[in-house]
This record gives structure tokens, sequence and C-alpha cells, in this order.
């Protein structure tokens, strides 16, 4: 291993030539002497809690989103384990028929919505910009809007628990069962908590994609966006257009439970199908939207411990977006007990066979990569192999379902349900663990404690492994998802039996890999710059990195940059570039969407609590709206609206016009 | 008839032209599948042992990404689109015409099944002779049910305001489980019902019995039961053929004693549960439609005594 | 295209090379905004002739006449026309003519005002036909020509937080930016009018 380590003991981070010695880029050391103090000051944010209130850094911001998304992870993991629990023998009564209702449509809700979405964002948010080379998002006031919105929609979605009203009709929430068969407010909660979170994604979507159209370190012509940019970029795209089929069924779901009307209702003329096929239009693309910058990471990850660059990286690239494109014709594939048409079924089972060709794509150029690499054995490298080795079978029983009557044999069964967490706890979750491992001392400035870290894995990895391969054979003999309880003498108990036990194995991991985060922060084991000898820019940055990440600017040369032999020197070379330096002003460097030519420097706004306010006054909007006071809704968003007038006039720019119409 | 025991509802065991094929389909999705995952886990296992201290090769390697990311993938996949497209045919049409038609309407949280050519009313228990290709038309009164008897047949949906038309052929006599594959509800755990094939000459009397009206009450408990269920507020929610009791909500109650089980297969058809359920149904399935019934011991009786006359 | 407010950062800028001048990153943000709200309304338009198609009997399934035309062809009109002054705006702003900015925006603002008290006169003549719960022709009417309605509303909000500000500020010597964003937005409302114009209020009449 690579790891240089900083001896413990030092109780700061010191920017001294001894230092940097001991784990500072030479490129960076001679950069920082430079411009480094005058950058400081000139990014420097309020510290303390009103800091904490007002920052617009999109590495706090990010980080931010990372534990957010983490807590929702634990809290839809506890609710978990209780299912698993009441599983755990025939006729168990662990928990009562409502709230293992209650309990699995949040389960769903809560991991696809609050938990793998924003868990991208958060790594998207900390290191698209890192990796692209500029000092902050686009939009780094819409960035703060965006944490808030979110972390305030998924406080509102969970606070139905307390309230005895969580949503209970799944999380595809099929209606009439989500509309006039509902009896509590828990569909009410479910419609409008993601009508609110959509805003927050939208708004953090066009941030994303703006950020890597406009702000590539100049010489990061198309050709050398890491894949985990493009990854990023190609998620950004298909939230903008999965999202508004998800909000326009939203709407209507609300609006059937509040106001009556008829869409889908059969008797005033609605359609119970409509909703599946809105749903579904965004729901499978959504599989992708979490897997892609999944997939991302570890195409970030293999390189780096296979000591060479990617291989077939046009490949990659493209498979990456054609999958963006192609996820979103195989929507019928949830639908084929619906009863369509045969022709409909054949279509949509050969689009669903095409979609698995750009995922074999990736697949073998990462075993290529490490077949054709050294490689280094590390916490992140073996999450990234457990990622392969639990995707591909998700993806192979993924393929079955293409064969439309074995589709309508398992699907609600306990096989889909094995499936979609092989996909997405093996597709998702390894890649987000690898991620952590990986990139932790760049996030916290501390190194990771390597073998606790690979225990963590192994015990991460059994369990999963044990909870949800039983469920493959649970389904094959007839046992539907979503029940609550079931006989013995099915034939279901001794799957159902290991998987619980799985399932506290898997708990004891997750509790494990926290285990080994806490210690970490603990202690004072202070990472190098580029502890890994990565590729990609982040690495040339400090361990956390500055406010404004990059002293200089560097120019990119090549897909790789820390492993030319020009990129790095590039930032020595314009240390008394004002267009690479900026230091004069809060700026970030505009370059051109395609070649990444230097467009000049552009004004970032500094930290305001302008964001928090507005999401907080959208929030009321929403509690109001869900309380039924419309009038007060109403005035709320009046409120949003003023909001989003002053925050305009506060300064101008082009940034707010845009929010202004969100 | 004999009563229900363990009843067959695997993939594994299929009893009919539909689930032959999908368990076929299985076998052959899982040979290839296995392969699959056994090279991939194999070589990323591999390089993480052979490859800690190989030497590094530059290249794109976009000859093998191709080759076994896309070529021998593309393959498979026709293949397996073949597969898919010989399987809707094969379970489009049955080989010959259908005999008979079956309703299935579905309830939160139970099964109407309706024999239209005879007038015979049941629920969550479908007889069908054996080796006869049967039309289903499936929809539902409420929410969404999906109707899945996974030795038999794969699932379709049962949807309120359309119909769904489908077959089904048994090609053993036995009795094949079958459960609500769509959730539906809080009880969606509770929603079973069986297939129960016959030899032709068995299904055709028991077809003409449950055509035909209930039974009179001979004994004097049956007779009582009778006032109690007809005057009731039993007669409110079910129907018992030639009887003023002509309820829509609930199951035909004309011929309950021929059934196996009592509520869509949550208990047994015995004196005990019956009158268990006739009192109480929230405590053996919370949740459900049917409220508890205060009756008197000797009113609960008579009640029993009555239905379990209902062959 | 260049954009001054960024143009005038690169004269400010001694190093400033000589480079081509792209789009800022307000217009890309336009740009995806206005795609995402385009699928939003695709999805409902195409929700609206799912049902339309599935419906086993009369459209409007109650029977009822489909609304009628005067008064929603009066106000498509206007919105459409009031494109024109926004039009003239954004070009007189690129010139840095405040005045001719400011009365550009405050026409569109006037078209789009008319726009608004057309559309609440027409669903005051609509409600005693066909409400919200009637049926699901009601329910997709009053849906999606409100979604429309609101954004204009919400565009009139911009149209006159742009003319205050181009009125009073220092800042709008440099008016080309915000008024070429808002104008984009401005149109797609258009364009969105045309589209719910001839699904809700035409087609149910062919």
């Amino acid at each position: 291993m690579t790891t240089e380590q900083v001896e413990p003991g030092r109780d700061v981070w010191p920017r001294d030539v001894e230092a940097a010695a001991a784990g500072m880029l030479h490129e960076r050391a001679v950069a920082e002497g430079a411009v480094g103090d005058r950058l400081r000051e000139v990014w420097e944010e309020e510290p303390g809690f009103k800091g904490f209130l007002t920052t617009v850094n999109h590495k706090r911001i990010g980080r931010r989103y990372l534990v957010t998304a983490g807590f929702f992870f634990m809290l839809a993991g506890i609710q978990a384990l209780v299912m698993r629990t009441q599983l755990g023998s025939p006729n168990n009564g662990v928990v009562s028929a409502e709230t293992y209702n209650q309990l699995f449509s949040l389960h769903g809700t809560a991991m696809i919505f609050f938990f793998a979405t924003p868990m991208n964002s958060g790594f998207g948010n900390f290191f698209l910009p890192l990796m692209v080379g500029t000092r902050d998002m686009a939009f780094p006031r819409l960035n703060a809007l965006s944490y808030w919105i979110f972390l305030f929609s998924g406080l509102f979605m969970f606070a139905s628990l307390p309230l005895g009203m969580a949503p209970d009709a799944g999380w595809f929430a099929y209606v009439p069962l989500s509309d006039r068969f509902s009896s509590t407010h828990g569909l009410e909660f479910y419609a409008l908590g993601l009508l609110f979170l959509a805003v927050s994604s939208t708004v953090g979507s066009i941030n994303l994609i703006v950020t890597a159209l406009k702000m590539r370190a100049p010489g990061m012509t198309l050709a050398r966006v890491p894949v985990f940019v493009w990854a990023i970029v190609t998620q950004s795209f298909m939230l903008l257009f999965a999202l508004p089929p998800l909000d326009v069924a939203n709407v209507m779901l609300f609006m059937d439970l509040r106001f009556h009307t008829q869409f889908f209702v059969e008797s005033g003329g609605g359609d119970t199908i409509l909703w599946q096929h809105l749903f579904w239009l965004f729901g499978h693309p959504d599989v992708y939207i979490i897997v892609l910058p999944a997939m991302g990471i570890i195409s970030s990850v293999i390189p780096t411990f296979a000591r060479r660059p990617i291989a077939a990286y046009s490949f990659v690239v493209l498979a990456t977006v054609a999958t963006g494109i192609i996820s979103f014709g195989v929507w019928v594939h949830h639908m084929f007990a619906v009863g369509l048409s045969d022709v409909a079924q054949s279509f949509f089972a050969a689009a669903t066979l095409t979609i698995s060709l750009p995922a074999g794509i990736q697949m073998f150029a990462w075993l290529a990569t490490m077949w054709r690499g050294r490689v280094v054995v590390t916490t992140a490298l073996l999450y990234a192999v457990g990622f392969i080795v639990t995707f591909v079978i998700g993806g192979v029983t993924g393929v079955m379902f293409a064969v439309v009557p074995f589709d309508q044999q398992v699907t609600d069964s306990y096989f889909v349900v094995a499936h979609f967490h092989y996909v997405l706890f093996g597709g998702a979750v390894m890649p987000m663990l690898a991620g952590l491992f990986y990139w932790w001392p760049k996030m916290t400035g501390r190194s990771l404690h390597e073998k606790a870290g690979m225990w963590s894995f192994a015990v991460v990895f059994v369990g999963f492994n044990l909870t949800f391969f039983p469920m493959h054979l649970a389904g094959l003999l007839g046992m539907p998802r979503r029940i609550y309880t079931y006989d013995d003498g099915l034939g279901w108990t001794v799957w159902n039996v290991l998987s619980t036990a799985g399932s506290y194995v898997l708990g004891a991991g997750f509790l494990l890999t926290l285990g080994v985060f806490v210690e970490s922060l603990l202690r004072q084991r202070w990472a190098p710059d580029d502890p890994w000898g990565g590729n990609t820019l982040e690495w040339a940055t400090a361990s956390p990195p500055e406010d404004y990440n990059f002293p200089v600017v560097p120019t990119v040369h090549s897909l790789n940059p820390l492993w030319d032999e020009q990129s790095l020197p590039s930032m020595v070379e314009h240390r008394h570039d004002g267009v690479r330096t900026m230091t004069d002003k809060h700026e970030a460097l505009r370059t051109s969407e395609l070649d990444a030519r230097v467009e000049g420097p552009m004004a970032m706004p500094s930290d305001t609590p302008v964001p928090l306010w507005l999401a907080l006054a959208l929030t009321l909007s929403v509690v109001f709206l869900m309380a039924g006071w419309y009038v007060a809704s109403a005035v709320a968003f009046g409120l949003v609206a003023a909001i989003a007038a002053y925050w305009m006039w506060d300064r101008p720019d082009v940034e707010e016009i845009e929010e202004e119409a969100g | 008839m004999s009563r229900i025991g363990a009843e067959d509802h695997s993939t594994f065991s299929p009893v009919g032209p539909k689930s032959d094929f999908t368990t076929t389909a299985w076998w052959i999705l899982f040979a290839v599948a296995a392969f699959v995952c056994v090279v991939v886990i194999a070589l990323a296992v591999g390089a993480v042992v052979a490859r800690r201290r190989a030497t590094v090769h530059g290249g794109e390697a976009k000859g093998i990404v191709l080759t076994f990311g896309v070529v021998i993938p593309a393959l498979v996949l026709a293949a397996t689109f073949a597969l898919s497209i010989v399987g809707i045919a094969k379970v489009a049409k049955p080989s010959r015409p259908a005999a008979i038609t079956i309703d299935v309407v579905g309830h939160q949280w139970w099964w109407e099944v309706r024999y239209p050519d005879s007038g015979a009313v049941t629920a969550n228990e479908i007889h069908v002779p054996v080796g006869t290709p049967v039309e289903l038309r499936l929809t539902s009164a409420d929410v969404i049910h999906s109707f899945w008897v996974p030795a038999v047949m794969p699932k379709l949906d049962l949807i309120p305001g359309h119909t769904n038309d489908t077959w089904l052929t048994v090609d053993d006599a036995g009795t094949y489980r079958g459960q609500c594959a769509e959730y539906c509800g809080v009880q969606h755990a509770h929603m079973a019902f069986s297939v129960v094939a016959q030899p032709e000459a068995d299904f055709r009397s028991w077809l003409q019995g449950q055509s035909s009206p209930a039974r009179t009450p001979t004994t004097a408990a049956q007779k009582k039961g009778y006032d109690v269920f007809t005057s009731g507020s039993c007669a409110t929610c079910h129907t018992v053929r030639g009887t003023p009791a002509d309820g829509q909500v609930g199951p035909d109650l004309t011929h309950l004693a021929t059934r196996a089980k009592l509520a869509a297969e949550t208990i047994p058809n015995d004196r005990g549960h019956l009158g268990g359920w006739i009192a109480n149904s929230q405590q053996i399935k919370p949740g459900n439609k049917m409220p508890p019934q205060p009756l008197s011991p000797r009113d609960l009786t008579a009640v029993i005594a009555y239905l379990e006359s209902l062959e | 295209m260049t954009d001054l407010t960024e143009h005038e950062v690169l004269v400010e800028s001694a190093a400033a090379p000589e480079a081509p001048v792209g789009r800022s990153t307000g217009w890309w943000a336009m740009v995806l905004f206005i795609a995402t709200e385009s699928a939003t309304f695709a999805a409902f338009l195409a929700s609206y002739f799912y049902l339309r198609f599935s419906a086993k009997g009369p459209w409007p399934p109650t029977g009822d006449k489909a609304p009628d035309l005067t008064l929603p062809t009066i106000a498509t009109v206007v919105l459409v026309v009031s494109c024109l002054p926004m039009l003239l705006g954004s070009r007189l702003a690129a010139r840095r003519s405040r005045a001719g900015a400011a009365l550009g925006t405050l026409g569109a603002l006037a078209g789009g005002a008319a726009f608004l008290v057309l559309q609440i006169l027409d669903w005051l003549s609509e409600w005693p036909e066909s409400t919200l719960s009637k049926d699901a022709y009601g329910s997709l009417f009053y849906a999606i020509t409100g979604l429309h309605t609101a954004h204009v509303v919400i565009g009139v909000g911009m149209l006159a937080f742009l003319a205050a500000s181009l009125g009073v500020r220092r800042a709008a010597a440099r008016p080309r930016g915000p008024v070429m964003l808002v104008a984009m937005y401005w149109y797609f409302m258009s364009v969105v009018a045309l589209a719910v114009y001839v699904t809700v209020y035409l087609s149910p009449t062919l």
C-alpha cells in the first residue's frame, strides 16, 4: 500500500514545509505558497453555528448530504430489521399487519428517495467540482437550497410515522389502493413529501450539469472527463426527465385524495393503469439514477487500485450515457402481469434485454482493468469487487424478467425482492461503501483503520448474501412479497429464518462499519493529499480540501491528470496567472462546454442564510397544505416568492431568475 | 371430496402447460445465469488473488471488452428473447378451446368465484376438470389483486374496471394453492385460495351441487340458525341462494360446508374455527371487512349448525 | 452569443485571454429548467390523451359538451402576441437600452395580465358546467390549465420584478442577461399555452 501517514499526535493539520514533506504534493505546496494565504481570506466563511446555517460551500453541503442520507438509511434499515424479525417465524406477532404495511412502505420510499438518490447527490456535490478542477458548484446558493429542501422533505415524510399516518400502500403506491381505498392520510404525506423532495432533486440536477458543462479546468475536453462525472451528469439529466411523470402522478393522487378529482377513478372516466405508466416511467429510470453514479464510483476506485487507467474508457462513457437513454424505454416490464397486449410485452422484453449490454461493457471494462493492472487490496477495492460479485447476480436475474411468462411467475414474489436488493444493495450500497472508504481521507483529512475496514466488508458481504439469497428460493416456492406473515408448512419457513439471521449479521456489519468511521474521527491519523496514488484531480487538493479547493486551477492534459507529466506542474506554472488564481475576488473559472477553453473568471456568491429561509418558507407552505389550511399555504408560498425576489434583488445575477420560476 | 392437505404451490412442480413452460424456462435461465455468474465472479476474485504482484500493462483492451461485454452477451440475449417469444406464444392460447368459463372477482381479502354457465357461486375454491382448458375472466371489486397459482399458472392482475381474460389447464388431479400477489391492503397476507382439479365426472357433480339452491334446514338447531341468519345482520352481507339472505358484500355461503377452508385459506372449516370466526373474525384476520357478531351462545351454536348443514 | 455581464468581467480582468465567450451558466440553467418543465407538461398532456383514448364512452365522460372556444382562443392569442414586446425588449437590452428593455418587459407584462384575467373568466364560465370533481375531463381541464396558469403567474411575477429592477437599479445598466432569461421563460409559456389550448380546448371539439 502506498499510504504514507503523518505520525499521529498532531492536533492541527500543519501547512509548513515539514508537513509538505510528510504528505503534501510538491506542486500544491508551491501553489499554496504563492496564493494560499490570500485565497483563504477571500473564501473564508462565517465560523460557528451561524456559518453552519449559512454555508454555500459544496464540500460542507456534500458532507451534509452524505450524513443526512446515511441517517435516513439507518432509519429505513431499522425498519427492515423489524420486518425481518416479524418474518423470522411463521404467524409471528412482533408487529401488527397495519404496522408491517407502514414499515415496508416507508422502508422502500425512504431507501429509494431519501437515501440512495441523495447519497449520490452527496458524492456528486463533494467530488464533481473537485474532479473537474473548480472551486465550487455553479450555483452555490441553490446548492444550499437543494440540501435544506432534501432535509426538510425527509423530516416531513418521516414525521408521518410518529403521527400514525405513515404511507401504507407500498413504495409504488398503486391506485386505487392508495387512492379511494386509503383510510389514513398516509398517501397524502407520500404524494406531498415526494413532490417537495422533487424540488430539491431538480434544482440539484441542474446545478450539477451546469457545473460539469461550464466549470471544468482548462484542457479537460470531453474525452478527459472522469467516468464518475459522466455518470453524475447522466444521472442528473435522467432526473430532469424522470421526475416529471412522478410529479404529475403525485399531483393527480393528491388531488384525487383531497379534492375528489377523477384521475384514477374508473367510474369518473379515470384509469387505474395510468398511475402505473406514470410511476414506472419514473421508476425504471430511477434504478439507473441510483446505480449509474454508484458505478461511476467503481470506475474511480478500480483504476486507482489497479494502478492503470480504466480500460476502454470511451466504451464505458458510451455505455453510461446509453443506459440513461435506454432506461426510459423499459418501464412496462414492471407491468407484465397487468394484462397488456402480446405486442407490447414482446417490445418491452426486447428493450429490457438491450439495457444489459451497456452493463456488460462496464463489467468487463473493470475486469479488464484489473487483469491488466496490479491490484492493490484495500477496503475500497474489496467493496468494489463485492459490488461486481453481487451486481452480476442481480443482473442475470434481471435478464430473466425479459422472458415474459417467467416474469409473470416471479414478479411480486420474493424472487423479485431478492433481485432488486442484489441490484440496489449490490449495485449501489456496495459502491457507496467503496466510495466512502476511498474518499474518506479526502473528506475528513483522516485515515481509516484498513484492517477493521476489511473486516467490516467481510461481515457486510456475508450478511447481505445470507439475507437476500434465500429470498430467491422463497419466491420460487410461491411466497408473495409484502405479506406480514405466513403459515408454517408452506415450505417458506427455513428460507425466512436464514434471511432473518442474515439481516442481523448485516446489521452488525453496518455497526462495525460505523465504528470504523467513528474510530477514524476520534483518532488523529492525518491523511496526506494523495493517500492512494489516485488518478483524478480531487487528489491534487489538501485533505480535507481548502475552501477554494485549488489554489491554482490546473491545466488538464489527460484523463488521468495526476498520472501524467504536465497537469500537476501546470499549477506551479500558472501560479502568477490572475485568471488561474483569482485571488482578488470570490471567483471561479468559466470554460467552454466541449473543449474546456478558458472563458474567464465568474463571480461566485458568498455565504448567506437566504436559501435556508426560502426552504423554511416552502416547508411551511407544504405543512399547511398537508393540514388543509389552503389560505395559509398560499400565504406561505407568497413568502417563498418574496424571499426569492429578495434573493435576486440582493444580487442581480442570472442564476436566481431560474429559481423564482421554481 | 377429500379434505385439503398439503397443497402444491411451487415453481418446481408444474402441473399444467403454462407452468411447464415457466419451469423449463427457469432451468434454462438458471443454467445460463449460473455460468455467467461463475465466470464473472471467478474473474473478479481471481484478479484480487492473482494480480497483486503482477506487472501493469497498458492498452485499452477494447477488443476484450467488446467481445465479452457486447458480442457474447448479445448472442445470449438474442436466445433469451427467442425463449421469451416462444413463451408469450405458448401461454397466449390453450391448445384447444376452453370448455368452461369461470369468473373470478377479487375482493379485499377473498376471491369470488362464479360459474356463469351453471349459476354456481362460491369463494376461495376454484374447481376445474383435470386436463381441460378453462377460461378465466378476472376482475376486481375494489383494488388491484393478482391471481397466482405457482404450480399451475403465472400471475395476472385483477383490475377494477377491466376484465383480464386468460386460461388455465391442470394436468394432474389435486389441490393447488394460490395467493394474491399484488399488495392489496392490510390483509394481503391472508388472501389465498385453492385450485381443485378433479376428474370430469367429479367436477360435474360438484358443479351441479354448487348450482343448486341451499338445503333446507332439517333439525331444530338448524332451523333456529336459519332464522338468526336470515333475520340478523348476516344476511345483509351474505347470500344463501334459495333463502331471503341476499347480501352482496361477503362470500356466497350457499354451500359453505363443502369448502375446506375459511376466510381465504386463513383457517380450516371446522366447527371451532367457524364459531370463532363468526364471533370475532377481527382476532383471526385483523382489519377484514366482517364486524364481530355479538350473538348469544345459543344463537351462535344455532348459526354454526345451520352453516354446517349447507353442503 | 455574447453576454454582457460576463463580457465586462472579461474586460475588467487584465489577464483575460482572447477566448471565445460561450453561453453563461444562467443560460444553461434556464434551458435545463425549461427542459424539465416541458417534460412535466408533456406528462400531463400525455395523461390527458391516455385517458381520452382509453375512455369507453363519450368524451367528456359525462357527455357534457366541449368548452366554448371564444375566451380561450383570445387568451392564447394574447399570450402569444405578448412575446413580441418581450422579443423587442430583449433586443433593446442587448443594446444596453434600459428604457427599451423596461418598455418591452411592461408590454409582455400587460399581455400576461390580460391572459390571467381571461383565463379566470373562462374558468368562471366553465365551472357551472364542469367541475374539478365531476369527471376525468373536468379534473384534467382544471389541473392542466391551472398548472399552466400558475406558471404564467410566476412569469408575470418575474416580469414585474424585472421591470422594477430595470426601473430603479444601478446594476440594471447591464440588463441583457436577466432580460434574456426571463424572455426565454416567457416564450416557453406561450408554447405551452398553445399545447394546452390544442389539448384541452380544441381536441374535444374535433
